[in-house]
């Protein structure tokens, strides 16, 4: 134990901790850029899918299948190595464009099962008031939407957090990126086994705390179904 | 512009390409596969043992590889293991990983399956005289498997997207072999590309498999409230990764 605190003295140093925890709010700043930013984009792909022309349709479903079915990695390296000469964004940018066109896609497919659990009397009762598309979709149905779907939303944000470890291979200082510039000083095989170790716990963490909320927030959404189902039962009888 | 440039040279590297591709990629992808469906059942049935002790370090399992990145995982290994003085191939480290990583999701879907499976069906095996392995072979999991399949399905493809780490140790996978090849040449944009549709062609009839089973399950006994597979995401709760 006393070998254990001597190892967390000599690497975690007060300074090594500021180092590593400016990467570790890089990461999570990061994470939620990116959860919003395809939140968006992901609900345009979800309406265009669902009730927009033909083409539309069909591009969304080549959008989707084609980022659903290729690595991540892969996106990251190829826009990261080509955005940046052709439109002359920054390589951090081209990352955050990347993340977000990933996150879109499967984020459109989660707002859809919302999108299609809204009873379609909902619709037609806003048509009868009167309401146009965009009225009856921004006042009606997406806020019961996003909604439904806000455990979905912090699994991607989970999701996102450990897929941001990728940025430390573009030399983008986020957590994992810094871990190995501490490590860089380090040779005993403890400590860098000790740096490993505490990077992980600083993710598992972060993440853990994520997944148990949205444990939490499911749980909640089953037991609403539950006691809606219990009140239709008292009510019909 | 970039994506129209350098085909001409890249036409003549899509052999070596290809090779990295079935000799490394596919290869660490079907015995990842293998080991994580094995390791996948045997924790999922685990976690529905009776003892504490087990659900515990079931737990811890899953649990840690769930929330933490498998890169630290896969540099924890290539890094931490020579220090001991232990050397493995890129490619050992690479299945030992993604098997670890996705035994523990499947092992997370099994146990679901395992627990739709009524209570009362155990106990109609008990009553028989069936040992807790015995229910398990013979009663719950030739249920739950159909129920299983289309999950499982997509986690094989999230297992074969993420066979892509072993860039970062220098695997010599198609990742590196196209990136490493981007950077030595400066033609960024057409190896990338080809490599999409190599990793697209061996995923994409995966989920169109996983989507198949789905379509079956629906038509078949399993009675659903809401038919829409995007329904059935949202509701099952997590995504796959």
């Amino acid at each position: 134990m006393s070998n254990f605190i001597e190892l967390f003295q000599t690497v975690i140093t007060p300074s090594n901790f500021k180092f590593l925890m400016e990467g570790l709010a890089l990461s999570v700043q990061f994470s939620f850029i990116v959860v919003i930013a395809s939140l968006i984009l992901g609900t345009l792909l979800a309406i265009l899918r669902n009730y927009g022309p033909k083409f539309a349709r069909a591009f969304v479903v080549c959008y989707v299948e084609l980022f659903r079915n290729t690595p991540l990695l892969l996106w990251i390296l190829f826009m990261r190595f080509t955005l940046p000469k052709m439109i002359g964004i920054t390589a951090y940018q081209a990352v955050i464009l990347t993340f977000v066109c990933f996150c879109a896609s499967n984020l459109s497919e989660v707002v859809r099962g919302g999108l299609n659990s809204i009873p379609k009397g909902q619709f037609e009762a806003a048509a009868s008031q009167g309401f146009n598309f965009i009225q009856t979709m921004s006042y009606i149905v997406l806020p019961q939407t996003l909604k439904m779907i806000v455990p979905q939303l912090l699994q991607t944000v989970i999701t996102i957090i450990k897929d941001s470890s990728y940025l430390s291979t573009l030399g983008i200082a986020e957590l994992t990126y810094r871990g190995r510039v501490v490590m860089a000083n380090f040779f005993q095989a403890d400590q860098i086994i000790f740096i490993f170790g505490y990077l992980a716990g600083v993710y598992f963490i972060v993440n853990f705390t994520l997944s148990l909320l949205v444990r939490y927030l499911t749980s909640q959404k089953r037991a609403d179904k539950k006691r809606e189902k219990l009140r239709l039962k008292m009510v019909n009888a | 512009m970039n994506f129209f440039k350098g085909w001409d040279k890249v036409v003549s590297e899509i052999p070596e390409f290809l090779t990295a591709f079935l000799c490394v990629t596919v290869w660490v992808a079907i015995v990842g596969t293998l080991l994580a469906l094995t390791i996948g059942i045997v924790v999922g049935l685990m976690s529905s043992s009776k003892n504490k002790f087990i659900r515990f370090i079931v737990r811890v399992y899953v649990e840690f590889f769930q929330n933490t990145p498998i890169l630290i995982q896969i540099f924890f290994i290539y890094l931490a293991l020579p220090a001991f003085g232990v050397r493995l191939h890129e490619m050992t480290i690479a299945i030992m990983i993604v098997s670890l990583y996705h035994g523990a999701y499947i092992s997370e879907i099994v146990r679901s399956g395992v627990e739709s499976v009524p209570k009362g069906q155990y106990e109609a095996a008990e009553s028989q005289g069936f040992s807790h392995i015995q229910s398990m072979v013979y009663i719950v999991l030739p249920q739950t498997i159909r129920l299983i399949l289309p999950p499982l399905t997509s986690q094989i493809v999230a297992l074969f997207k993420n066979t892509s780490v072993l860039q970062v140790i220098a695997g010599g996978d198609l990742m590196y072999v196209a990136a490493s090849w981007a950077g030595y040449t400066g033609i960024t944009a057409p190896p990338y590309l080809i490599a999409a549709v190599l990793y697209f062609s061996i995923c994409y009839p995966l989920t169109c498999l996983s989507r198949y089973f789905e379509k079956k399950n629906e038509a078949g006994y399993v009675q659903k409230k809401s038919k829409d597979p995007a329904i059935l995401q949202l509701e099952g709760g997590a995504l796959d990764v």
